[in-house]
């Protein structure tokens, strides 16, 4: 059984990596859910849907046959599926195993924290919010591989491809020609490798520790197996009550005192007490019997200080969101998230939308955006835009906080909102020739106009802000250092739970105004009321034709 | 054989002399006598080349076993209908032909201003040169690729980051689509090249940007200059969407000023007619002595 759980653990932490690495790696085509794995944790699914008061739909009906599957067979997701758990499995043979001494064990009363922290955010999500900081081993897993492992192997391969362009560039290009290493980089990475110790680090302790004392979905899968059928049998006459098996079980799950007795709600059925003598253990189906069985030993406290715990969160996780100006107008969500209330109900911060998306853009929210923001993704256009032709964060979002939007339908989101900051534009403050904004926005929302700046006539950019969408073009691509010229704030951003996003009328007319603003190239403004727009746009960077004789004359001269 | 000191310092300048005569040569070519410029409506597939065998064969640039470098224009992830890039019919066409003519590798590289992914794919030319054994894109984006060059008779592009790879290849072609540019008036040849630099932004912050865009002929020497006017973008460059009308033309030559400077007078842009020395980078790339920039010294060769 161990190595058959061994062999499996194995496949699934492939699968799950494999899905993280080469599902939706390719930025125009959907392919695949990368994201399919975020859904067999039931109690993710059970967490959302309460504290968004809502069946999300694809995640329901995963929700349902792991809780289903759980209760039949118990914690097998822990022992058999879980790549957190693969991993810290991984390190604790491996890493910790020489460090680790018995003397160090935390005692046994300490596996009741996890269900006190499982309380906590149950409470949490009954009024609301998500706390996505720790609650799924799943959504861990895919954070620490979005925010620490993707960019770490990258780095090493531009690195390495670098180390081959000594020898030979022309080698090197066409290696990276072939395949094109994108190095995404993330904020608060010192923060996310702090975390990640912290998870690992508890195997000093102890095998397994953050299952054994902390994973509220341990304890919440826990709970369901209480009645599993699937359970640790031992044979009455083969034990010589021996205790090898209670000191070998990794997660304490075997009472000391009559090694008959299994902790089913911790057994995580990794197999390790089968296989130390085959006739003294198995695990069958079998009925329930509360002889055989003991139960965590929770008091009414425990679950009112976890209560209790959850209350007094509650105003932490308001603050961060109640306060008008609490987050400096940068905090630009991507396109196709709902509103801010219900995307906190629903955000798992797994950062999967991070990792799919092609231009680095996605980041990681930080303390500065408020502590119960954490991880979650937001658009920082400095770094890059966000593509006009992509819409893959929505379609990876496991839970729907990101909705899945056809591109015809993204391409009318509005996530905020372009300023254009005339003291430093060059066009508009030093009369340099630059319209780079207006040449990269997708959208046409920058129109070129010759207007009467503070030092001459010069062709400059404006916003025209109906037609803006946010998406930060113009600001990464502006040549000013720093601070752009042109930013994206979020006022102006479009979201909702459902429906559509534009009517059909304003989207013909948005469209129609996408096509019609090289009118005003043409020498028409669009509504005609602003008399600063120049006939003759055209003939700039044609040569000057106010040295030419005139705006007019200039150039249909020579031809007619 | 041991060479003595004195020997190896009077090959060395002989040959630095013979290499300085021999620019000087070539500059004088280029603006001393006419140049010509190669015309043809039809197809990519027809017309390129039937060009190339006007202007003496593509053995006459690709040598076989040579690095090719293309450099069209893909930029922005649109649609070819929207003529902000160059056709892939056009990109897959000379590949084609280069690789007919026995060249190695043909890299086809353009710095792309949008997500490379998407441009490679939307634009129809990863597509379009799929099939082609030893043809590439490569759209450098990392630091390590360019190389920083500079030229003491520059006056405001004094140094600048270009891709590695042109000055690796025996050969560079220049292939953009014509469209028009807001900035640059129309964005050709000349202002294609900047496709191949690292940082553009420097050339509107630091430096009179037309003179910037003039002087980068003298990093980037394109041996091959073809104008696909398949279509052209005629306002609202250089991403579009714009007017765009059908050319079905495509001009060649050696000189990429005097190739732009003829493909401007070719088609209406914002609405008027202009002349080649109308267009300020391109007056200044004249003035410079890259090429002809006017109409008089420009000999025209219809195909």
């Amino acid at each position: 059984m161990r190595t058959f759980r061994i062999i499996l653990q194995i496949f699934f932490l492939t699968l799950f990596i494999g899905a993280f690495f080469f599902l939706n790696t390719n930025p125009h085509a959907y392919s695949f859910d990368s994201e399919f794995f975020l859904r067999f944790n039931p109690f993710t699914g059970l967490i959302t849907m309460l504290a968004s008061r809502s069946i999300i739909m694809p995640l329901a009906i995963f929700t349902l046959i792991f809780m289903i599957a759980t209760i039949l067979f118990g914690r097998f997701f822990c022992g058999f599926m879980c790549p957190l758990g693969a991993t810290i499995d991984f390190f604790d043979r491996f890493l910790f195993s020489r460090m680790r001494s018995n003397k160090r064990r935390p005692p046994l009363f300490v596996q009741r924290l996890k269900y006190v922290l499982l309380t906590m955010v149950v409470i949490l999500s009954v009024f609301g919010v998500v706390f996505p900081i720790f609650i799924d081993p799943l959504s861990l897993s895919t954070r620490f591989l979005t925010l620490i492992v993707h960019p770490l192997i990258s780095i090493i391969g531009i690195d390495l491809l670098k180390l081959t362009s000594i020898f030979s560039a022309p080698f090197s290009n066409h290696i990276y020609s072939l395949y094109p290493i994108r190095v995404p980089l993330y904020y608060g990475t010192i923060m996310t490798v702090i975390l990640a110790s912290m998870v690992f680090i508890g195997s000093f302790w102890d095998k397994r520790f953050w299952c054994q004392y902390i994973c509220p979905t341990g304890a919440f899968l826990g709970i369901l197996s209480r009645f599993s059928l699937f359970r640790r049998q031992t044979s009455e006459s083969g034990c010589n009550s021996c205790q090898r098996c209670a000191k070998s079980c990794p997660v304490h799950a075997i009472d000391e005192k009559d090694v008959s007795r299994t902790r089913i709600s911790e057994c995580i059925e990794c197999g390790i007490c089968v296989e130390l003598k085959e006739s003294c253990s198995s695990f069958a189906l079998s009925k329930p019997s509360s002889r055989k069985s003991l139960h965590p030993d929770l008091h009414r406290r425990h679950i009112l200080s976890g209560a209790m715990g959850g209350l007094l969160m509650l105003p932490v996780f308001r603050a961060a969101g109640c306060s008008k100006n609490d987050n400096h107008g940068k905090l630009i969500r991507p396109p196709g998230t709902i509103p801010e209330e219900n995307f906190m109900a629903r955000c798992l911060a797994c950062g999967e939308c991070m990792k799919v998306c092609p231009t680095n853009s996605l980041q990681p929210c930080t303390f500065s955006d408020g502590f119960s923001r954490l991880y979650t993704p937001k658009v920082v256009p400095r770094i890059a835009g966000c593509e006009e032709k992509c819409n893959l964060c929505g379609n990876v979002c496991p839970t729907g906080a990101i909705r899945k939007l056809p591109l015809e339908e993204k391409q009318f989101v509005k996530i905020g909102t372009a300023v254009l900051d005339r003291h430093r534009c060059l066009a508009w403050s030093q009369n340099k020739e630059c319209l780079v904004c207006d040449e990269v926005c997708p959208y046409n929302a920058i129109e070129a106009r010759v207007v009467d700046t503070v030092k001459g006539r010069f062709k400059v950019p404006v916003v025209n802000e109906d037609l803006c969408l946010g998406c930060g073009m113009c600001e990464q691509h502006c040549p000013i250092f720093d601070i752009a010229a042109i930013t994206v704030f979020k006022f102006g951003e479009n979201r909702r739970l459902s429906g559509e996003y534009t009517s059909k009328w304003q989207k013909e007319r948005i469209l129609k105004q996408r096509r019609a603003s090289d009118s005003v190239h043409l020498g028409k403004s669009i509504d005609d009321k602003d008399e600063n727009v120049n006939k003759d746009i055209s003939s700039d960077g044609f040569s000057d034709p106010y040295e030419s004789g005139g705006a007019n004359s200039g150039f249909s001269d020579g031809f007619e | 054989m041991p060479i003595s000191r004195r020997e190896f310092i009077e090959a060395a300048a002989g040959a630095t002399s013979l290499l300085a005569a021999g620019g000087t040569f070539a500059q004088q070519q280029t603006t001393g006598s006419k140049s010509e410029v190669y015309v043809g409506k039809g197809d990519a597939a027809k017309m390129l080349p039937k060009i190339l065998e006007k202007m003496g064969g593509i053995s006459r640039f690709v040598k076989p076993g040579s690095r090719v470098m293309i450099k069209p224009n893909m930029s922005f992830p649109n649609p070819p209908e929207w003529a902000t890039g160059t056709s892939p019919e056009a990109v897959f066409a000379m590949t084609k032909l280069c690789l007919e003519a026995g060249a190695k590798r043909v890299i086809i590289c353009d710095n792309t201003i949008r997500d490379p992914e998407h441009c490679k794919e939307k634009t129809g030319i990863a597509a379009a040169i799929k099939d082609l054994k030893g043809a590439v894109l490569f759209i450098p984006k990392q630091d390590s690729m360019y190389i920083r060059k500079s030229d003491a008779k520059a006056k405001e592009l004094r140094e600048v980051d270009v891709v590695k790879e042109v000055y690796q290849c025996d050969t560079v072609i220049s292939l953009p689509c014509a469209k028009s540019h807001s900035a640059g008036g129309v964005s050709l040849n000349v202002k294609g090249l900047m496709g191949l630099v690292k940082e553009r932004g420097a050339f509107h912050r630091e430096m009179e940007m037309h003179t910037a865009i003039a002087e980068q002929l003298y990093y980037i020497k394109p041996h091959l200059c073809i104008v696909d006017a398949t279509r052209a973008l005629l306002d609202n460059g250089p991403a579009g969407p714009g007017k765009v009308i059908d050319l079905n033309t495509f001009v060649a030559g050696t000189d990429p000023v005097a190739v732009d400077s003829y493909t401007v007078s070719l088609a209406s842009w914002y609405g008027k007619t202009f002349d080649g020395k109308q267009v300020k980078h391109l007056k200044l790339a004249g003035e410079l002595g890259f090429g002809n920039v006017e109409s008089s010294m420009i000999s025209e060769v219809t195909v």
